[in-house]
């Protein structure tokens, strides 16, 4: 079979949504293509792309990964698409190389799966994810630590009244005690905010530590009304003033699709 | 928009649709005739996405 003739044969999967959700149009697919297509199976529908299944390969992706400019349009392309797709109503987003073999492996998903997705679809109707990432100083976290955590507090105090040597060596079991306690308070911050979220939005949310997002800063996402944005905005404000002296700030982004909320209590 | 704020925007972006929760790093292995909903791991770029955030200042999206 000559290259021209070779016919891409797995799916890349975008999102899923009800039977009837309008199709995208004049919209970039994932392969640069404009195809985008729907894939049916009674109430649920899933919008995808044919893509080959040597570019859209384990082998392949492992090799590009570090390719920012080929993931920066990989990205660019399925947000296009999903902002798309959520203007036409509510839809379950799937994350990036979704793929399936076939058509019709698809559409058993579809079949078999299709009490969840419904149920699914009933719990984002009119809602959209928004992400507070929650960021340190380290400078000013480092203190705050002190004021935050009652050993460390007292072994500051020590060193206060201690003579040179020995206050040398306390600062050094300081900056240790300090290192282990972090971890510990952030969570504790976290659990504030997330605490403060739910109490004034009664949302839905997922916190994500730094250790669950490989050292990144951690986060709240939250699953919010589309009408609750401002109220959103205006406690971010509050809590930014809250948490401003301990150099904690607090990123708002959004509305995103909702992935994070894209699974139910059985997943 | 400027250069680094479209830059950080596609960051953003890339952090929220790779895939976290599912695949353990490199523990993914695909079998494309098996297996029908297959998630391929990206979790080293997402270590590079994370560490360049990190340095980047706060944006917000709307």
């Amino acid at each position: 079979m000559s290259d021209f003739a070779r016919m891409p044969d797995i799916l890349y999967v975008y999102a899923i949504a009800r039977a009837g959700h309008p199709l995208p149009e004049r919209v970039e697919a994932i392969d640069g293509s404009d195809v985008i297509d729907v894939v049916t199976a009674g109430d649920l529908a899933a919008f995808v792309t044919p893509v080959d299944d040597v570019d859209f390969s384990q082998a392949v992706i492992d090799a590009r990964a570090k390719d920012v400019e080929w993931l920066g349009a990989i990205g660019y392309r399925h947000q296009s698409v999903m902002n798309v797709l959520m203007h036409g109503g509510t839809i379950i987003p799937l994350r990036a190389f979704t793929l399936f073999a076939s058509g019709e492996s698809l559409r058993r998903h579809l079949e078999t799966e299709s009490a969840r997705f419904a149920k699914l679809l009933d719990r984002l109707d009119g809602k959209q994810e928004w992400t507070l990432r929650i960021e340190f100083d380290p400078q000013l976290w480092s203190d705050a630590l002190v004021r935050r955590v009652d050993s460390l507090r007292t072994l500051s105090e020590e060193i206060a009244s201690a003579s040179e040597g020995k206050a040398f060596l306390l600062r050094k079991k300081l900056d240790d005690e300090k290192k282990k306690a972090s971890r510990e308070a952030e969570q504790q911050v976290m659990a504030e905010i997330e605490r403060a979220v739910m109490d004034k939005l009664a949302c839905d949310t997922v916190a994500e530590t730094r250790q669950q997002r490989s050292g990144a800063f951690p986060q709240i996402n939250v699953l919010l009304n589309r009408d609750e944005e401002a109220r959103l905005e205006e406690l971010r404000n509050d809590l930014a003033s809250r948490y401003a002296a301990e150099g904690v700030t607090l990123a708002l982004t959004g509305p995103w699709p909702p992935y994070t909320f894209a699974v139910t209590s059985d997943d | 928009m400027t250069d680094a704020d479209e830059e950080l925007s596609l960051l953003e972006t890339l952090d929220h649709l790779l895939d976290r929760g599912v695949v353990i790093a490199g523990e993914a292995v695909v079998s494309i005739g098996d297996v029908d909903l297959l998630y391929l791991g990206l979790n080293v770029v997402l270590a590079n996405v994370d560490a360049i955030i990190r340095t980047s200042q706060p944006k917000q999206i709307k």
